[in-house]
C-alpha cells in the first residue's frame, strides 16, 4: 500500500541497508561489465546474477500475493533503440568514474574525493540532458519497437510466472554447480567486516523488493539527481531554466489502485519522485558513512592524480546524460526491469557491454 | 620466513578510484619482476579501497608472491615479496 506521506521513512531506511551492505561488501554493479573485458573476471558478474534471478522470484512472489501496487511498474515506457543507446553511453561512463549512480554514493559516504566529482558531472550530466530533451524525444518515439508491450512475457502473451520459472530453475541449478566449484567464495585477503558478495547480493534483491512493495516502484535515484540539476540552474540561470521543457515533463503520472494520483518528474519541486529518492540517496550516503565510521576507515584522501579527478566527472557526466537518454539508471533497469523482463531494460542492459569495453579502453589509459 | 628484502618501495594509492587501485598495482609488480624476485625489494601498497585488497593480494599471490596485509589508520598496508623457502602465504 503506497502512502506517499510517510514513504521517506521506508525508503531511508533501504537506502541506509543498501549503503551499508555495498561497502562492507564491495557489491558493484560496474565490476560485473567491466571486469569481463578487464581482467577477464565473472566473479562479480556472477554475483549480478544472483542478484537479478532473487529479484525475479521475489517481485514474481510479491506480484502472486497481490503485494505490488503496479506490474509492470511506471515511467517503465516501451522498448526503443534509445535505450541501447544510452545503455552504451552509460556503460562508458560507468567505467570511466569508477563507480555508478549508486556505487558513487556509498563511496562518496566513505570519503572517496573521486566519487564526488563524478557525484556533481551526475548532476552536470542531467542538466546537459535538459538541453537536448525535445530532440531526443522525438529520436525515442521514432526508435520505438512497439506501443503495445513492455515486458517479454506481455510480448509473448503468457503469465510472468511461466517465463520466470523456466529461467530461475535453471538459473538454480547453475548457483548450485558454482556452489559445489566454490566460485562463490572471494580468493585473496578479506578486508575487515566483510560481507560476502552473494550475501549481498541477496539482500540487495529484498531491499530492492521491500521498495517495489512500499513505494510502486523499484529502486532508482536519477530523477532526483536531474532534480538536483533543475534547481542549481533555476537558481543560477532562471531565465534559461524557464525556457527548457524537461524540467515542466511529468513522467510519472499514473493512479494507485486505490485511487491515489502518484505525479512527478525532474522538476525541482517536492513530488511523489522526490518522496521516494531523496530519502534514498541519503540513506545509501549515510548507511556507507556509517559503516565505514564503525571499521574506523572513513577518510578523505587527496592525493590522487589529476587524471582520475578528470575521469570521474566526465565519467559522472555521461552517467547523467545517458540515465535520461535510456529512461532510467542502470540500478533501475538491472535490478528493477530486468528481473520482470521489461525490453527497455533488457536494451539498456545489452547496451552496457559494448559501453563497458569502450569505458575500459579509456581507463586503463587514464590510470596508466 | 620470505626472503629479507634489502628495500622496500612504497605504492601509495589511497584515494584512488576503483579498480586502479589494481591495476597500478600490476604494473607495478610487472616492471619491477626482477627486484621483487630476487628478494632485493618488497613492495609496500597502501589502499583505502576495500575491493582491491583480495583482488591484489590474489593477483600477488597467483605471480607467486608473498602477501601479508596490515590494516593500519584507515586503509590497508600490503607487503608483497618475494616467498623464500616457505612458499607463497
Amino acid at each position: 500500500m503506497i502512502s506517499i506521506g510517510s514513504i521517506h521513512i521506508p525508503a531511508f531506511a533501504v537506502g541506509v541497508s543498501a549503503g551499508f551492505l555495498m561497502h562492507r561488501s564491495g557489491f558493484c554493479l560496474v565490476g560485473p561489465f567491466r571486469d569481463l573485458f578487464l581482467f577477464r573476471s565473472g566473479f562479480l558478474a556472477r554475483n549480478l546474477l544472483l542478484a537479478v534471478v532473487a529479484s525475479m522470484v521475489l517481485f514474481e512472489g510479491a506480484r502472486r500475493l497481490g503485494l505490488l501496487p503496479f506490474y509492470p511498474f511506471p515511467m517503465l515506457g516501451f522498448p526503443s533503440v534509445t535505450h541501447l543507446i544510452g545503455g552504451g553511453i552509460f556503460g562508458v561512463g560507468m567505467v570511466l568514474a569508477g563507480g555508478c549512480v549508486v556505487g558513487v554514493l556509498y563511496r562518496m559516504g566513505a570519503g572517496n574525493l573521486v566519487a564526488g566529482t563524478a557525484f556533481l558531472g551526475l548532476l552536470a550530466g542531467s542538466a546537459v540532458y535538459a538541453e537536448i530533451h525535445p530532440a531526443w524525444s522525438v529520436v525515442k518515439d521514432r526508435g520505438t519497437l512497439s506501443y503495445g508491450w513492455s515486458t517479454i512475457p506481455q510480448a509473448l502473451g503468457v503469465d510472468p510466472g511461466i517465463v520466470v520459472l523456466a529461467l530461475a530453475v535453471p538459473s538454480f541449478v547453475m548457483f548450485l554447480r558454482w556452489c559445489a566449484d566454490g566460485t562463490w567464495s572471494r580468493r585473496g585477503v578479506l578486508p575487515r567486516g566483510d560481507v560476502p558478495m552473494w550475501a549481498a547480493a541477496i539482500g540487495l534483491s529484498i531491499l530492492g523488493t521491500a521498495c517495489y512493495v512500499l513505494s510502486g516502484m523499484p529502486i532508482g535515484i536519477t530523477t532526483s539527481y536531474a532534480k538536483m540539476a533543475g534547481w542549481i540552474e533555476s537558481v543560477l540561470a532562471p531565465g534559461h531554466f524557464a525556457t527548457l521543457e524537461y524540467f515542466r515533463s511529468v513522467p510519472l503520472n499514473v493512479a494507485s489502485p486505490t485511487g491515489q494520483i502518484l505525479r512527478g518528474g525532474p522538476a525541482p519541486v517536492l513530488d511523489v519522485v522526490a518522496a521516494i529518492q531523496f530519502p534514498l540517496i541519503a540513506g545509501v550516503v549515510l548507511g556507507s558513512f556509517l559503516s565505514a565510521v564503525l571499521l574506523s576507515e572513513f577518510r578523505v584522501y587527496r592525493g590522487v592524480p589529476a587524471p582520475q579527478f578528470a575521469a570521474g566527472f566526465a565519467g559522472g557526466i555521461l552517467m547523467g546524460l545517458a540515465s535520461r537518454m535510456g529512461s532510467g539508471c542502470n540500478v533501475w533497469h538491472l535490478l528493477g526491469g530486468v528481473p520482470i523482463l521489461a525490453a527497455p531494460s533488457l536494451l539498456f542492459a545489452a547496451g552496457l557491454f559494448p559501453g563497458a569495453w569502450i569505458g575500459t579502453l579509456l581507463f586503463r589509459k587514464v590510470v596508466t | 620466513m620470505p626472503t629479507i628484502s634489502r628495500r622496500t618501495v612504497e605504492l601509495d594509492l589511497r584515494g584512488h578510484v576503483c579498480p586502479a587501485s589494481l591495476l597500478i598495482s600490476l604494473n607495478k609488480m610487472n616492471t619491477m619482476r626482477k627486484e621483487l624476485s630476487s628478494g632485493e625489494v618488497a613492495l609496500r601498497i597502501l589502499t583505502a579501497n576495500r575491493e582491491s585488497v583480495p583482488t591484489i593480494t590474489d593477483s600477488a599471490r597467483s605471480m607467486g608472491y608473498a602477501v601479508t596485509v596490515e590494516r593500519t589508520e584507515a586503509h590497508y598496508a600490503l607487503r608483497v615479496e618475494n616467498p623464500g623457502e616457505e612458499g607463497i602465504r
